[in-house]
């Protein structure tokens, strides 16, 4: 170790040159100053009264129960796709990884008309699912879960991925020689050593889950009670009634600072 | 050669494996009860050797049976995974699971096999308490000494009841200090173990502690194997005469002594014909500011090429020819002013030169 790496960053190198102060300076204006807004316009007075109102309490319900049901699901088929990604020589590995992290680059509505083909009434799946189970998914609350977890689900899978690829491989062999089974490990060394990513990836997914937009309104519609939720709500609510979507706003930016304290170890405590 | 191959072996194993640009060939039988050392430098194959015999790697070409069961036999088409054979295997940086306690650690290849975790957990504790770790069953391998986690990855190992247990550079990850006591208590749990043991080490010491065999792998393939003493009297490679800190010399037993390969000729007692080793002890070996008179036999001169203090004693690289590394007590250094660069005759006696047959 050299001399220089062992003591603190002389106070000079650590201030930035002006021109990247200056831009900073306006970057983090244009993030906060949007926030600062919803917060200095918000109907205070009003907001309770608002909050509590039955097609409000309904949204927010509706927003919770699928983002929590899309969590589990994206938790459930997520983790081992996860695990295939980080553990196997599949030789389309890259392909699938890139097919899998599609969704979170492609525009949510393309995604939505994409679910519509696949699933949708007429779709491939679709048609078979109605004609054999007599199941519809779109314009249904299952539809809204549907969404979100096709929208949500690749940010569990990178988590969980970043996690167990960075986990020493040989713990698994050490659990073979003591005679495990890959399953056996899998649950009793691989999943705990990875349950803080495992978490972090949750958290994320269910964040994107809640304040899912295009997706849902294309393939489930904004039915109030059975698939309007939160953001839909919010976005109607601006043509008539725009105090009321500055506080439901406000709502769901309460819930992504919750994500974000609850997120605090791993991003932004360093 | 030895006892091992008169008694039954618990475990016999011919080893190939070949990758590009390098490859392994390995022959092993050890006898129940018998501790088996690998050594060798780094890249040898003693790795890929314990990596072979736990199942984490398929062999290309070879058998390994292991008490009567046959765990890997190419021309058959077999190869039993890791989880499915007795082995046991205890890695060079323990890999104790680090959210587990240490009592669950030991408990975990019970629990894999069916146990019921209450009685496996009794299991573990009786396994500590062996270990003399009673009191730390609870503790997370963080929160132990490196001493303790080895004892801990010892008893995980053992707990399974292998027949054969791979212990991987044991010692490597402990400082001086503690290496010493954990090397005698190894070698005593070493004992009261019935199965098969190999000991992978690049510290000849581990390998003359523990084992009653050694087996010298040099680039993937064995070059010398014998009883710790043989090794250590008659190295037969200039890396084993290393590791035991004395000159191997090579030449040709003649009646007037042994012509050494760079021409030279030392005297010597021993009564040989043919190709020969050569060892000289570097205390054996006398230094003078001029040259000697009297009985010394073989002396030759030299220059000094570096002076290293290695303990107690010093040890000077000389050039002759021949040349050797001369062991000197510091007064000695003082005495005659030996510097790099210094001119010395160097003297040895016949009766030092231990000579045996290449």
């Amino acid at each position: 170790m050299t001399l220089l790496e062992q003591k603190p960053l002389p106070a000079k190198t650590s201030r930035p040159p002006y021109v990247l102060f200056v831009l900073a300076a306006l970057g983090i204006a244009f993030l906060v100053l949007p926030l600062v807004g919803l917060l200095a316009r918000a109907p205070w007075r009003s907001a309770p009264s608002l909050l509590g109102r039955a097609d409000v309490t309904t949204a927010l319900r509706l927003s919770l129960e699928t983002a929590t049901i899309s969590t589990a699901f994206a938790l459930v088929l997520g983790v081992p796709i996860a695990w295939c990604l980080a553990r196997t020589r599949l030789p389309a590995r890259s392909l699938l990884r890139a097919l899998c992290a599609l969704p979170l680059v492609l525009p949510p509505v393309a995604g939505g008309i994409a679910l519509l083909l696949a699933y949708g009434r007429r779709g491939v799946v679709g048609e078979w699912l109605l004609r054999a189970f007599g199941v519809s998914l779109p314009f249904t609350t299952a539809g809204v879960v549907v969404a979100e977890t096709f929208v949500a689900m690749p940010f569990l899978i990178v988590a969980v991925e970043g996690a167990l690829r960075a986990l020493d491989v040989r713990y698994d062999a050490a659990a073979a020689s003591l005679g495990a089974s890959r399953w056996f490990t899998f649950r009793h060394v691989t999943l705990p050593l990875v349950a803080p990513g495992v978490a972090a990836g949750a958290v994320l997914c269910w964040a994107r889950a809640l304040g899912e937009f295009g997706a849902t309104i294309t393939f489930a519609g904004s039915y109030p009670g059975t698939t309007q939720t939160m953001p839909l709500q919010v976005y109607l609510a601006l043509q008539d009634d725009p105090q009321a979507a500055i506080v439901l706003s406000l709502l769901l930016l309460a819930v992504s600072i919750a994500v974000l304290v609850g997120l605090r170890d791993r991003w932004w405590s360093r | 050669m030895s006892v091992t191959d008169v008694e039954p072996a618990l475990l016999e194993a011919r080893l190939a494996v070949s990758r590009a640009g390098w490859d392994l060939d390995v022959d092993l039988r050890i006898a129940p009860g018998g501790v088996t050392a690998l050594l060798g430098p780094n890249g040898a194959g003693k790795s890929t050797t314990i990596q072979a015999l736990a199942g984490l790697l398929r062999i290309s070409d070879g058998r390994v049976v292991l008490e009567g069961d046959v765990l890997d036999d190419t021309r058959a088409g077999v190869h039993r995974p890791a989880e499915e054979r007795r082995v046991g295997l205890v890695f060079q940086d323990y890999l104790l699971f680090p959210h587990m306690s240490a009592r669950d650690n030991v408990a975990f290849g019970l629990r894999a096999h069916g146990m019921p975790r209450a009685r496996a957990r009794e299991a573990a504790d009786r396994w500590l308490a062996r270990m003399d770790l009673a009191a730390h069953a609870a503790r997370r391998p963080k929160e132990m000494s490196g001493g303790q986690a080895q004892r801990v990855a010892l008893a995980r190992a053992l707990a399974t009841e292998p027949r054969l247990l791979l212990l991987d550079e044991p010692l490597a990850a402990l400082d001086a200090g503690t290496r010493m006591s954990v090397r005698t208590d190894l070698r005593t749990h070493l004992d009261e173990f019935s199965g098969a043991t190999v000991v992978v080490t690049h510290d000849p010491l581990d390998a003359l502690v523990l084992a009653d065999h050694v087996v010298v792998i040099e680039g993937g393939r064995v070059v010398q194997a014998g009883t710790p003493t043989e090794i250590a009297r008659q190295p037969r490679t200039r890396y084993v005469a290393s590791l035991m800190g004395l000159n191997l010399l090579r030449g040709v037993a003649r009646q007037s002594g042994v012509v050494l390969e760079d021409g030279t000729t030392l005297t010597a007692v021993d009564d040989y014909d043919g190709p020969v080793f050569v060892v000289l002890r570097p205390s054996a070996i006398g230094v003078y500011g001029g040259q000697p008179h009297g009985s010394p036999r073989n002396s030759w001169p030299a220059r000094i090429t570096s002076v290293e203090q290695q303990g107690h004693a010093v040890r000077l690289a000389a050039k002759g020819p021949p040349d050797v590394f001369v062991d000197v007590t510091p007064q000695a250094v003082a005495e005659l002013g030996l510097t790099v660069g210094s001119s010395v005759w160097l003297t040895v006696k016949a009766t030092d030169l231990v000579v045996y047959e290449c």
